[in-house]
């Protein structure tokens, strides 16, 4: 799987809970750019583990801001 | 495979009749109740019995004797749902130090915000030893840089210690038993100071008044345990009793919601309880075809605590969870906070929420308890609904005061005062914060609003400015500094305070004076301005941008809060009729 897939996977996973029509990157902050709140962020968290089928460390979310940087925690995990 | 632990423990029932915790664990050790923990799919990762529990806090008290601090020192532990934190709170039991239990955050993106929140409250409760899981050692390391530490790690680093060859003296019946962040300022954190005598008392009376726990009783909980609900609630009431507890972490839970509803219907649990934002979710959350999946028969008591009550969405549960045999008459509406340990009343048993509706406007301007007129009854916006909160534990004397300190009358709402053996000790190394609320002869001025029937508590308005976003508390001050730290926004010209909507639901709003006229900088002004609030609290919220000297300012030139969101609603187009009341609390 390269890198561009786990990036459009998730943009894919998050653009249904997002308005229609709203421009997604891999450099979207999803906090500071698209207004998140933290509920929603946790539904977010919780499709992406249940669609690549993995557990998401607590600890590494406090260093993830955008698309790119939750993308290479996922595919750090796919590694292990 | 692993085994939870039983229900039915042979030990005979002792309802917290102890001097300390420690005589409380020693006891429960003789039986085969524990703790048991699940992971984020629902499944028992690790079970730590009270025997087990006994044998390793001690050897772990005699490892942190070893690095030679004194009695009393402050063990900080960042509280992740697992054994370890089970393990270094009555190690320090054992050792003579106090547990201090510190967030576990799982904010996104929030390092800088989290290491800035532990390394206050590391600082303002002095602590000397200092321990967080693997998932967050890196935060702590950060936290105590620039503090002064004997020691700060993961629990296997401790584990690695010497034992201390020495006679353990666990903490006495007069000393302190632990401190507890309230879930107050995060800017200005106060550590609530718990004895012993404290804790047991509150216990006592919640296992024997409020519960009525019996030997079939089996708790099950997702709530934090850096929380007077998770700690005092689910860590110390199931030891006091020798019950046994089954956990999720509250990451688990606002995954995955329905794990709750799993472990307490294979686990035949019968207590557990949320903020009412908990059982909201999980009513969201749930597929339509999932109900018949679940026996939620053996749930005798749903408590509801930490916020205002409001019936709608816990019918809403109920309703959605009847196939599951879930009892509404299971709901126990309860009250409580960190100052008192964990409870100070508790609704009947076995009879569900029972709601009174009062005329709105008489509340708003009086404040006081009229039954509405037949004409307004029927009409929402005339009523408002308030929940009774049960009979006040024995152990508490209760007053409703006015701001000048005269007790009022039942049905008359007030601050809700209370006096007696579970009050705190004070808040932790800071008698100005304490003066504040702790009188001399031991009256604990809550700071929440509400009116009395007889021994019954009926809360009306909890913490005059708290603003409380799923369950989380947000109080104003934070909202304020981090909006003056913008640039272009001064010190002293923000103010930050909710409004109820037609919901129920907090809406937060930030009014900000700004001497900017140009629109688009206007607008970009507002977006930073919501960006950096959303990481630091993640909440969403109406940013208000008014000229400079808009904001209303008491006599000595302080902001007024309630005015200003008085002109706030005065100001928006909706009205919202729910924020007259909130305005009186």
């Amino acid at each position: 799987m390269t890198d561009k897939t786990v990036e459009e996977q998730l943009m894919a996973l998050l653009s249904k809970s997002l308005d229609a029509g709203t421009a997604l990157s891999p450099q979207t902050n999803l906090v500071g750019d698209l207004g998140l709140e933290s509920i929603q962020v946790i539904e977010y968290l919780c499709e992406v583990e249940d669609h690549f089928d993995l557990a998401i460390d607590e600890g590494k979310l406090a260093d993830v801001q955008t698309i790119a940087d939750l993308a290479c925690v996922i595919k750090n995990l796919q590694r292990s | 495979m692993m085994k939870a632990t039983i229900i039915n423990n042979i030990l005979p029932l002792r309802n917290a009749d102890f001097a300390t915790l420690v005589d409380a664990l020693e006891y429960a050790a003789q039986g085969e109740a524990g703790y048991n923990f699940y992971d984020g799919r629902g499944e028992l990762f690790a079970v730590l019995s009270y025997a087990e529990l006994r044998i390793q806090a001690k050897a772990l008290a005699r490892r942190l004797r070893g690095l030679g601090c004194k009695r009393g020192a402050r063990v900080a532990i960042v509280a992740e749902t697992e054994p370890m934190f089970h393990r270094f709170f009555f190690a320090c039991q054992y050792a003579g130090y106090i547990p201090v239990a510190l967030p576990a955050g799982f904010q996104l993106g929030a390092r800088k915000a989290y290491v800035e929140q532990l390394e206050r409250m590391l600082d303002s409760c002095g602590a000397d030893i200092a321990v967080a899981p693997e998932s967050h050692v890196g935060f702590l390391r950060q936290a105590v840089e620039r503090l002064n530490l004997v020691k700060a790690g993961t629990p296997d680093e401790f584990d690695l210690l010497p034992e201390l060859d020495c006679e353990l003296e666990p903490l006495r019946a007069d000393e302190t038993a632990y401190l507890q962040y309230t879930s107050g300022s995060t800017r200005f954190p106060r550590g609530v100071e718990i004895s012993q005598h404290c804790v047991m008392t509150n216990l006592r009376d919640i296992a024997v008044h409020g519960l009525k726990i019996t030997r079939q009783d089996r708790m099950v909980a997702w709530l934090p345990l850096y929380h007077d609900m998770g700690l005092v609630g689910f860590v110390l009431l199931p030891l006091g009793s020798q019950l046994s507890a089954d956990y999720l972490s509250p990451r688990t839970f606002a995954m995955r919601p329905r794990l709750w509803l799993k472990v307490i219907s294979q686990n035949r649990g019968t207590i557990s309880s949320s903020p009412p934002f908990g059982y909201a979710l999980c009513a969201k959350r749930l597929r339509l075809t999932d109900q018949d999946r679940y026996d939620l028969s053996s749930w005798r008591v749903a408590c509801v605590g930490a916020e205002r009550i409001h019936p709608e969405p816990l019918r809403q549960f109920a309703h959605v969870l009847a196939p599951a045999k879930f009892d509404p008459r299971a709901f126990v509406a309860c009250y409580g906070m960190a100052e008192c340990a964990l409870a100070i009343s508790f609704a009947e048993l076995n009879v569900g929420i029972s709601s009174i509706k009062v005329d709105k406007e008489i509340m708003a301007t009086e404040g006081r308890v009229q039954i509405p007129s037949a004409d307004k009854a029927d009409k929402p916006e005339e009523t408002l609904t308030f929940v009774d909160c049960g009979e006040i534990l024995p152990s508490f004397e209760m007053a409703i005061r006015d701001d000048a300190g005269n007790d009022l009358p039942d049905y008359q709402c007030g601050r809700i005062c209370l006096r007696g053996p579970s009050v705190m000790q004070g808040y932790f190394l800071n008698p100005t914060a304490t003066a504040e609320v702790l009188s001399e002869d031991g009256w604990l001025d809550t700071g929440d609003i509400g009116y009395r029937v007889g021994s019954h508590v009926v809360v009306t308005a909890r913490r005059k400015d708290v603003i409380i976003v799923n369950g989380r508390n947000i109080w104003p001050h934070d909202l304020e500094y981090v909006a003056e730290s913008l640039p272009g926004v001064r010190f002293g010209n923000v103010s930050a305070f909710s409004f109820a909507d037609d919901a129920g639901t907090d809406q937060v709003v930030i009014v900000v004076e700004s001497r900017e006229t140009n629109p688009a900088k206007m607008r970009s002004l507002i977006d930073e301005l919501r960006s950096l609030i959303n990481t630091h609290f993640g909440i969403t919220c109406h940013i208000d941008l008014v000229p400079p000297r808009t904001l209303p300012r008491t006599s000595s030139g302080k902001l007024s809060r309630s005015k200003a969101k008085q002109d706030f609603l005065a100001r928006s187009q909706n009205v919202i009729g729910a924020a007259a009341a909130g305005a009186h609390g």
